[in-house]
């Protein structure tokens, strides 16, 4: 292993402790997540690299660290940002044909709070078109591959962020999740990616695919990297000094209570999925945790009011371009748009008072569990091109199995993560989702790192 | 609705579309809307408020975040 693969692997707060002793520069970090996206080129991760920029960003904060100005855990830690996300004086395409000249003039709430905490920006990650798809597979930037098989998805709508995140093109991204955007691309990707409450973490300067489900979260290797971001992330006066944030994430799971939803554990899933499900289940119960079996009613139409929701918000957003600029849009995305366009307004709101009904059963739930537990995908990364995947003897759409489990939080407006729990036959990883009570991403956040306390799926290199 | 808004909302399937009408049609959105409509009608009670009257003064602005530091 080369000294650019040992520290991409690294936590951040390992990093952080090499950083502060001198034993790593903050250039060397940079240099190594570059030479991990040269090495990776193919992939794609990035739309837009800014290598220069990151480079003397390296060298002046490392300048601060050695005049004793320490900006907290992410100084110096390279970073990705998703192609939809503002940062001043870039581009600003959100993936777009249609917003390829467009110049960002300031910075997203999110892109300042990180560079204010020591972040050096490597570049905008590849995503897909408008963030209206689950494959990453844009006409206008490239095709992003999966870090695990080139020749498979990372998943969408955060596809490059998954992938150099998982490659060490950059130790940690921001995404967008609106129906399932950070978790599925850190499922079929190998790392852990956090969906926060609707609300919680400003979405200023970032462009909009759905407004009542939109959210902004970091991927990283692990939960703990993650809460690091997180934490960053946070308005001021919400954040948590850092003991208190290593104390919230070291709280046992032994005691905690988490819930599993009868019919959407390990039933209707491929094999090497209900599998490694059931391991970790069995590993939660080890660490002492107790498993709760929970009923929730209508989740057989979570997916069909996702839809209409999901489609119906993009459609206003893109309304004025869809006629006058239809020719600029990929096929997918397009039709997509028009097909937003279609349902009607009682089809909108019934969607939307569907989704009170669900979330007042999980704040139900939620009165005696500490997360709710569910696989992220049924199926691992399909190969580029398949529509459908087969399940046992059936066949599923990708789009509707990408929305199964990851549809649950995004209707509710509830946090939610994705963790890696092991790998199918094919050497593809397998990811499970902890759901948990609104505002309480530490309490999921510190369940998964509980769990990759003994386990060491997020820590492999592909 | 008429068969251009059909042939639109299949095209959200990203299986078939209007450029297409010859594929396989996987997802039928048509049926699926009528479907989460008759759960709703079926289920819930008619003074349920949508999610998004509630959400916001909630979780996006009480405890939320605007931005604002």
């Amino acid at each position: 292993m080369s000294r650019a693969e040992e520290l991409v692997t690294l936590p951040l707060a390992e990093l952080g402790r090499r950083l502060r002793q001198g034993s790593l520069t903050c250039p060397e970090l940079t240099e190594a997540c570059l030479a991990r996206e040269e090495a990776s080129r193919p992939l794609n991760a990035y739309s837009h690299l800014m290598a220069g920029t990151a480079r003397r960003s390296a060298a002046a904060l490392q300048t601060l660290l050695d005049c004793g100005h320490d900006l907290g855990p992410l100084h110096g830690i390279p970073m990705g940002l998703k192609a939809n996300i503002a940062v001043a004086g870039q581009p600003m395409t959100a993936g777009s044909r249609i917003l390829k000249d467009n110049i960002a003039r300031e910075d997203a709430v999110m892109t300042r709070r990180l560079k204010q905490a020591g972040a050096v920006v490597l570049g905008l990650t590849n995503m897909h078109e408008f963030a209206w798809g689950g494959t990453t597979a844009n006409p206008h930037t490239g095709i992003c591959g999966n870090a695990w098989d080139a020749g498979r998805i990372p998943a969408g709508s955060s596809g490059g962020s998954g992938t150099a995140v998982a490659i060490g093109s950059a130790m940690a991204t921001l995404g967008t999740d609106t129906g399932g955007s950070v978790r599925l691309p850190a499922s079929m990707n190998g790392v852990t990616g956090l969906r926060p409450t609707v609300g919680r973490l400003s979405v200023e300067g970032i462009f909009p695919l759905a407004v009542s489900m939109d959210t902004v979260g970091p991927l990283a290797r692990g939960a703990e990297d993650c809460a690091l971001m997180f934490n960053a992330m946070c308005r001021e006066d919400q954040r948590l000094p850092e003991t208190k944030l290593v104390a919230r994430l070291d709280r046992p799971v032994g005691g905690r209570r988490i819930g599993l939803v009868r019919g959407y554990t390990d039933e209707n899933v491929q094999p090497d999925i209900a599998a490694a499900f059931r391991e970790t289940v069995a590993a939660f119960e080890r660490a002492g945790a107790q498993i709760v079996l929970i009923d929730i009613h209508g989740l057989e139409v979570s997916v069909d009011a996702q839809v209409i929701v999901d489609a119906a918000e993009p459609s206003t957003v893109h309304d004025g371009w869809i006629d006058s600029r239809d020719g600029d849009y990929g096929r997918d995305v397009r039709e997509q748009l028009i097909a937003g366009r279609t349902f009607t307004a009682t089809e909108y709101l019934h969607a939307q008072r569907y989704r009170t009904y669900l979330r007042r059963q999980f704040d139900t739930a939620f009165e005696g569990l500490d997360a709710i537990l569910t696989p992220t995908l049924p199926f691992t990364a399909p190969r580029m091109g398949e529509d459908s995947v087969r399940i046992g003897d059936r066949m599923e759409s990708t789009l509707t199995g990408n929305m199964r489990y990851t549809s649950l939080p995004s209707l509710t407006a509830l946090p939610a993560l994705s963790f890696p729990i092991g790998f199918d036959r094919d050497g593809l990883p397998i990811g499970a989702q902890l759901i948990g009570a609104a505002r309480q991403e530490l309490a999921i956040l510190s369940l998964a790192h509980g769990f990759q306390r003994d386990s060491d799926f997020h820590k492999r290199l592909p | 609705m008429t068969k251009d808004d059909a042939a639109a909302r299949l095209a959200i399937s990203g299986l078939t579309g209007p450029d297409d009408p010859a594929a396989p049609l996987v997802v039928d959105w048509t049926a699926r809307s009528r479907a989460l409509v008759d759960f709703v009608t079926r289920n819930l009670p008619p003074d349920l408020p949508p999610i998004t009257t509630w959400i916001s003064s909630i979780e996006g602005v009480a405890a939320g975040d605007r931005g604002a530091e």
